[in-house]
This record gives structure tokens, C-alpha cells and sequence, in this order.
């Protein structure tokens, strides 16, 4: 299909991707549109540097390999360079979305249905403000390179997102309702869960309470564990962070004890949902990576390239966030695996602590933060009402040995409306979750 | 600040009008130390809105071609009926062109090499690497048939250099940038110089409790409440925080809080074709007016800010875009007066709470004397709330710039000071 450039390593993504999107704030539609869009990412690389040209005249493809192959120096070797050994070859790596096309349902159709939930809200006179969501995208990813591969991929992601703000006697509160999967049925329970987030944001709005800051054994629902998994030691997980250091090399060697037995992570492309990653966008395919196993580091995410760097093998991960930009290495489905404790005698063993169970943000670097939006206080065992927090925080050294805790069920999550963001590329979708999770001695803001 | 006119059109006339948005960028990599790649990239974006009966209807297109198509689109899309109340800019023609030169692909690729020479030959302890150094030229466009003729080009060169101690098992232990219209090596490298050579230096917390504390004061999580609850239609909503206090005195007389889009190097124009730089939302410490784009204003009978951003092909929605504090006479050494007190390079993941309670680590704290950094504070924890901040704790901004190539000042609060 491509004429590739001799003693070069090089690439071809083209990416076609349809969207849907109609978004409503306080029962006044403002955005319903379908919009298609098509774009490549070329890029060559000569044994020393990658060059790289994002465009959207398919047309000019080949045009655009033959000028970066002009900036880069040819090499004999590049088939043995150790990076161009991880790259994808062959024409097996083809994943076509088998289940109902969304591109074929009427947008009269999917209004309607995002309509539906509307009755909920209006009802409520304490929520002053809301904002209601549906969108649906098909992602059609090609990939050729010079070793021969062509890859097809494609995913369709769907869902739909409430935000409310609730106003009473001078309090305020915002909180929201989110729902997504591949199919459009996934999303038919949504109602039920709406009806229980107003439930819970009203209680919140009436009777929540500032915590004091300080040091509390903290309970994190399913959602806060993903995110908390996410940002506390799935961004260390990513081996570019690595690339030349070796004091981050040394103190992240495989094997460090990092906490207790019990304690299990996994990323894994194949899960159904926002992380769903079936091909990555080099063309290598999605595996499960264990990340941490029975409290030891057990492994970490590569791209092609950091995977040569590190003399490991590639596990499906580097993910661009469109036809804009180079793929990088980035998280898919990330999430504790289940415990041996059950929920409730995990919950029994908290004297005074606090439960989060939504949250509004989060970020992993040095320190890791969650913003929770809906918590808890939990006194001698028992839910006790709601508490005001701004964030939680801490090492992830010092935090994965302080889990004392973690329940026996899993439950993943699949979101639309964000993402992960890394440097410049955001959002990615990304999915996660896991079981409830119990921190001792964590700092509350 | 600038009114851009308006249009009174006959409600059965369209208009069409066109937003065009290019980025024509060209950008570098480090990893380890060394350029790992070179990107190019040249992505046009064209929306394609009409405007009839007081409704919208939008479609788009990306490359160069597909104007006639999309044109049909988006008068198909008036069947939707999204309503448009205000009216749409007109009668206003205008074209600002701003920034030098952009580096080109070679020049770039030999300055950021000349950079990382000087960094590793001075500061060797540490490991530096970046996710983009970019230079290129946003071009943004809006013209419609009732005589709106805008266009903006700005070039910017965007330099972010993050860096850890090579014995540190950190992804990062802090970062140094600049983003504007103009560049010198020298005093980038100048600027660098004093945060690596601060952070080599490690210092003990002078105290725990409530200390003066500044930020850059472009830093948006000090500010984030603002964009949050100052949204137009949460706050006409009764949703707001700050709801139904427009003209209350509820801040520090010297807190004066402004849409600051040009100063930003953002176009003078918004998704709109409004003008809002200079656009009070309080002023002396009195609540003035939320942001709110033309629809959100009609609903409520406030003043569109300027700051209302859409997609190419979507509908414009009201944003807080970018807002910045009034700077005083003061220069950050009269301001610290002598006393010690702690800048935040780098605090990640903090919030405020729905009722105005501000909490955040600070993951990268200096020690500052008399303006300059003397050396790195261990993580902090932050709090503090929303009406002590910007009122009996707040500091101000200085007159005089963090450092010289870049227009970010010192923004100083009284907060609550702890050790993680």
C-alpha cells in the first residue's frame, strides 16, 4: 500500500473515527452533531530518532514518509536494531468491531433515550443546575509498517453522563452520574443508578461536615481504589518514566516488596469497556501485564521502544490519543485485583475512619491526590454520615504498605466525558475500578 | 476593552459565518537527556455555522476541503433547533498579528541540543527530559456574510524542561518553563540555573502553621474556583457559590480578578467574536459578574465576557477561558519584607470543597528570601478556604516578573502550612 523507505524503520496509522454527541444544559439542547473525521501519524526512525508528521490529507501519505525519510539517515541494520525487533509484522493483528454499530442508530433515537432520564432530574428542586451527555465513537485505526504488518482495529465506546448542582439553605454541592460500555444495552440500568446518585448528593447537600485534616484509616469504594491504582502506581508503571535512569531502574527493580500479600494490580488491554485495547497503536496486542503480585513489583508497561531500553517484551500499551500525536506508553484497563476479606468485615474493622466512594479528580507523581466528591465518616464500623474533604494524599511508597485491607469482588468501570492525561495527551479513555480498598494513616485535607 | 459592534438583522435573514482554526506547529522531544524525536504538524479545523429564526446550526471540516458539503450540513442541522438568542457578532473588522518568527524544524532541533549542553554540563546531578518543545503559529479566523472579519496569528514558543536527580527514584522531581512571543537562551537558561541550583539545596521548613506562600500566578489551582463557580449559567442557576452576591463586597480590596485572554496570548476574540480582555469578574474585592457567552447572557440579563470557546464544529458554550489577578505596585521583596517565605513550583491534585474549603499538597516547594530561591522545602500540605484566601490572607500579586522573558508574577496567600 506505502512505498517504505529503504534502511528505515517506518509506520503508517490512519486513523477514521465517527462521533456522535448531544448535550443538554437544563433541558435546553445545545450540541447535536455527527461529525467524521480522518487523519495519519507517519513516522520513521533511523536507529538514533524518530521523526514524525501528523496530517489529514490522506492523499499525502506517501509524500510525508518520503520527506521525514529525507531528515533521517538510512542504516543497513535497522532490521536489527533492538526497537524495530518489538515492532508489529505480519497482517494478523485485525480486530472489526462485531456488535450493534451505533453509526447505523437514528441520532432521533439516542436523544430519546438521553431524554428519558431527563423527569429524575427536574423533579428535584434542589438541583439548580444540570448538565446531561450522550455521545457515542467509533475509532477505525489501520496500521502498515515496513516489516510488513497491516493491522485493522476498531472500538466503540458509548455513554451517558448527568452533572448536577444541588442548592439548599445556602449549601451547595455538585455531583454527577456516569454510565458507558461498547454497547448501547450496557447502558440500560443507567436510570436506576441516577435515581441513587441524587439520592446520596441530596443527603450530602443536607448533612455533610468539613473533616478535621489529619491522618484517618481511609475506605476506598471501587471507584476511588481504580482511581487511586491509577495514579498511585500505574503512572510508575509506565517504563518511559525509566528510560536512562537508573536510580528510578534500581528502586523499581522487579521483585521489591511494596505491600502486603494480599495486594494484586493488573493492567489489561482485553477488558470490555474504556480501557478496552484489543491492538495498540503499533500494532502489538493487548495482554493482561501483572503489575504487582502478592505485594512484589511484577512488572511494567512498554511500548516497543521502552521495551528494547529495558530488555523486555512489549505488552500492548503504547496508545496515542488521536492521529495528532506519537503513541506513548499509557495505562488500558488498571485496577486491584480481589482480596480475601469480605466488604462488609472490611468495613467492621474501621473504628473512626472515613469511606470515600466518588471522586472528582486525581493525579500521581511524587504524591498521589484524589478529590473525593461524595464521603463518609465511618464510626465503630457503620456509615456515619457525610464528610466534606478536599483531598487525600500520599507517598506511594510509604501507602501501599499502610493497605490492611482489600474485599473479595471486583467491579470495573467504564467512563465517557475525560480520560488520563499524560503531558500533552488528553484524554485517553482508560477504564478502571476493583474492590473496596482500606488505607491506614492516610493524610485528609 | 473592546465592544465589538453589533448587527440587527432581520429575523428571517442567515447568516453564514465561518471559524477557522490552524496550528502549524514543530516540536521536539527529550528523553534522557537527548532529543529522542522531531514532529511536524499542520492540522486545519473549518466550522461552518448559520444562523436563522434564532437558532444555530453547525457542521465542519478538517483539511482543505469540504465547505460546500458541511455548509449543507449545518443548515440541515437548523432542524434541531438549538437556539441562539443573541446575535451574532457583526460589522467589525479586524486583524492582529503577534510573535516573531517560529523556530524552524533545523533550528529548533539545534537549539533545544544547545540547551540540554549547557544543562548537563552545569547541573549533571540531574536527568532532564521534556514532552514537547514546541514553536508554530495558532492562526484563528472568524468572518460570517453581516460583515465580521477577524483573524489572529500567534506565534508562541513553548519551552518545558522537567527534571529529577539522577539518584532520585521520582517520575519527576520538578519542572521550568516558558511559553511566549519572544526568546533568549541566556536568560531561560538564567531562569533554570536558579530553580536547579534551589532545589540542590535542601532547607528545613522555617515553621509550621500560617506562612506567606506564593505561586506563579498564571498557577489555575488557586484560582480554580473562580472558573468553577463563577460559570454563568450555574451562577444566574442559584447553583453558585457566590450566586445572587454580584455587587457585595466578599474579597480583599486589592483583589481584582480579570478575563486576560490577550496577555495569555490568546486571540482578542473569543469563540463569538466578543472581545474580553480586561472583562472584570470582581473588582477591589467586589463581585462584578460571572463569565457567560451570548446565550447564557441573554438568558440572564448579564454582559457576555468574552471568554465563550466551541469546538470548530460545535456550538459555542460559555468557559472561563483564562483569568488573571491585578498586580500591585508592590515587588515581591517589598512584599515578602524581609521575612522568609515558601513559592509552590509544583502542587498537583488539590481542590476546593463545594462550600469553599482549599486543601492541596505541594509537591515542590522552594524557600524564598527576598525574592529569590534559596532551597528546597520537603512536600507541604496546603489549606486554607476560599474567603480567607482572597480576603484578610491575601498578598497580591507583584509588580515585578518571576523571570524576565515570561509576564507570570508572584500571587502570595497567609495559609495554613503543614508537613506531609
Amino acid at each position: 500500500m506505502y512505498k517504505f523507505p529503504e534502511g528505515l524503520y517506518s509506520d503508517v496509522r490512519v486513523e477514521k473515527v465517527r462521533n456522535t454527541l448531544i448535550q443538554y444544559l437544563k433541558g435546553e439542547l445545545r450540541e447535536m452533531r455527527e461529525r467524521d473525521t480522518a487523519g495519519a501519524f507517519v513516522r520513521v526512525y533511523d536507529g538514533q530518532r524518530w521523526y514524525y508528521s501528523s496530517i489529514t490529507a490522506l492523499d499525502k501519505v506517501q509524500e510525508e514518509l518520503d520527506r521525514l525519510a529525507k531528515l533521517a539517515k538510512p542504516s543497513k541494520t535497522i532490521a536489527e536494531n533492538s526497537l524495530v525487533k518489538n515492532m508489529a509484522a505480519g497482517s494478523g493483528g485485525q480486530h472489526k468491531f462485531k456488535g450493534k454499530d451505533l453509526r447505523a442508530l437514528p441520532l432521533a433515537e439516542k436523544n430519546s433515550f438521553l431524554t428519558a432520564f431527563f423527569p429524575a432530574v427536574t423533579a428535584q428542586t434542589a438541583i439548580a443546575m444540570w448538565s446531561a451527555m450522550y455521545t457515542d465513537t467509533l475509532t477505525h485505526r489501520e496500521l502498515y509498517n515496513s516489516k510488513g504488518a497491516q493491522s485493522v482495529c476498531e472500538q466503540q465506546l458509548c455513554g451517558v453522563r448527568l452533572g448536577m448542582t444541588f442548592t439548599e439553605g445556602g449549601h451547595t454541592f455538585t455531583e454527577g452520574a456516569t454510565k458507558a460500555g461498547g454497547e448501547f444495552c450496557e447502558l440500560a440500568d443507567f436510570g436506576r443508578e441516577l435515581d441513587k446518585r441524587i439520592a446520596q448528593a441530596l443527603e450530602f447537600l443536607r448533612n455533610s461536615v468539613r473533616v478535621k485534616p489529619g491522618k484517618y484509616t481511609v475506605v476506598l469504594s471501587p471507584l476511588a481504589a481504580g482511581v487511586f491504582a491509577h495514579e498511585s502506581f500505574g503512572h510508575k508503571s509506565e517504563a518511559d518514566f525509566m528510560l536512562g535512569d537508573a536510580a528510578m531502574l534500581k528502586e523499581w527493580h522487579m521483585g521489591r516488596q511494596l505491600g502486603p500479600e494480599f495486594l494484586h494490580i493488573s493492567d489489561d488491554g482485553a477488558c470490555a469497556g474504556s480501557g478496552f485495547t484489543p491492538f495498540d497503536d503499533e500494532g502489538n496486542p493487548a495482554r493482561k501485564t501483572t503489575l504487582i503480585k502478592n505485594g512484589r513489583l511484577a512488572g511494567r508497561l512498554h511500548s516497543a521502544a521502552t521495551a528494547a531500553a529495558l530488555d523486555e517484551a512489549p505488552t500492548g500499551n503504547a496508545r496515542a490519543i488521536s492521529f495528532e500525536f506519537e503513541p506513548i506508553v499509557r495505562m488500558t484497563t488498571t485496577h486491584f485485583e480481589a482480596g480475601n476479606i469480605a466488604k462488609e468485615e472490611l468495613f467492621a474493622g474501621v473504628k473512626d475512619g472515613l469511606f470515600i466512594d466518588t471522586i472528582k479528580h486525581g493525579s500521581g507523581m511524587s504524591t498521589f491526590t484524589i478529590a473525593p466528591s461524595l464521603a463518609y465518616f465511618i464510626k465503630d464500623g457503620k456509615i456515619a454520615g457525610p464528610a466534606q474533604i478536599s483531598v487525600i494524599s500520599g507517598s506511594v511508597f510509604d501507602t501501599f504498605g499502610l493497605i490492611d485491607a482489600i474485599s473479595d469482588k471486583v467491579e470495573l468501570l467504564s467512563f465517557v466525558g475525560g480520560g488520563c492525561g499524560k503531558m500533552e495527551q488528553y484524554p485517553l479513555p482508560v477504564g478502571f475500578g476493583g474492590p473496596y480498598v482500606r488505607v491506614r494513616e492516610m493524610a485528609v485535607l | 476593552m473592546y465592544a465589538c459592534a453589533k448587527w440587527r438583522y432581520c429575523e428571517n435573514l442567515m447568516i453564514n459565518e465561518t471559524y477557522t482554526l490552524i496550528k502549524d506547529e514543530v516540536s521536539v522531544k527529550v528523553s534522557a537527556s537527548a532529543p529522542e524525536s522531531l514532529r511536524a504538524k499542520r492540522i486545519k479545523r473549518t466550522g461552518v455555522r448559520v444562523y436563522r429564526d434564532g437558532c444555530i446550526g453547525i457542521s465542519g471540516y478538517m483539511g482543505e476541503e469540504g465547505g460546500p458539503e458541511a455548509r449543507k450540513r449545518a443548515e440541515a442541522a437548523l432542524a434541531y433547533k438549538i437556539s441562539y438568542p443573541g446575535q451574532p457578532s457583526a460589522n467589525m473588522k479586524r486583524a492582529v498579528k503577534f510573535g516573531g518568527k517560529p523556530f524552524t524544524p533545523q533550528a529548533l532541533d539545534a537549539e533545544v541540543a544547545a540547551i540540554l549542553a549547557a544543562l548537563r554540563r552545569d547541573f549533571p546531578q540531574f536527568v532532564f527530559s521534556s514532552p514537547f518543545i514546541k514553536t508554530g503559529t495558532h492562526t484563528e479566523a472568524l468572518s460570517n456574510s453581516a460583515g465580521l472579519d477577524l483573524l489572529s496569528a500567534i506565534t508562541l514558543h513553548e519551552f518545558v524542561f522537567i527534571y529529577k536527580l539522577a539518584s532520585s527514584s521520582s517520575i519527576m522531581d520538578g519542572w521550568f518553563s516558558y511559553a511566549g512571543p519572544g526568546y533568549d537562551r541566556a536568560a531561560f537558561l538564567a531562569y533554570g540555573a536558579e530553580v536547579l541550583g534551589a532545589h540542590l539545596r535542601t532547607v528545613p521548613l522555617p515553621a509550621e502553621g500560617r506562612l506567606p506562600v506564593f505561586f506563579d500566578d498564571s498557577e489555575q489551582l488557586v484560582k480554580q474556583i473562580f472558573m468553577r463557580e463563577l460559570g454563568g449559567m450555574t451562577f444566574g442557576s442559584g447553583g453558585s457559590l457566590f450566586s445572587g452576591k454580584t455587587g457585595q463586597k466578599l474579597f480583599n480590596e486589592g483583589f481584582t480578578l480579570y478575563n486576560s485572554r490577550e496577555q495569555d496570548h490568546m486571540p482578542f476574540f473569543d469563540a463569538e467574536g466578543v472581545c474580553g480582555e480586561g472583562f472584570n469578574y470582581v473588582e477591589n474585592g467586589v463581585l462584578r459578574a460571572p463569565f457567560a457567552d451570548k446565550k447564557t447572557a441573554a438568558k440572564f440579563g448579564f454582559t457576555p465576557s468574552g471568554g465563550a470557546t466551541a469546538e470548530y464544529d460545535g456550538t459555542p458554550c460559555t468557559s472561563s477561558g483564562v483569568m488573571r489577578i491585578k498586580s500591585q505596585t508592590r515587588t515581591i521583596k517589598e512584599m515578602q519584607g524581609g521575612e522568609p517565605a515558601i513559592f509552590v513550583a509544583m502542587a498537583s491534585g488539590g481542590d476546593f470543597t463545594s462550600e469553599g474549603g482549599f486543601g492541596t499538597p505541594a509537591q515542590v516547594a522552594f524557600l524564598l528570601k527576598d525574592g529569590k530561591l534559596v532551597g528546597r522545602l520537603p512536600e507541604l500540605q496546603l489549606s486554607s478556604t476560599v474567603y480567607d484566601m482572597y480576603g484578610k490572607d491575601f498578598l497580591g500579586v507583584s509588580s515585578d516578573k518571576i523571570m524576565p522573558l515570561s509576564s507570570n508574577r508572584w500571587l502570595g496567600f497567609m495559609l495554613d502550612v503543614r508537613k506531609t
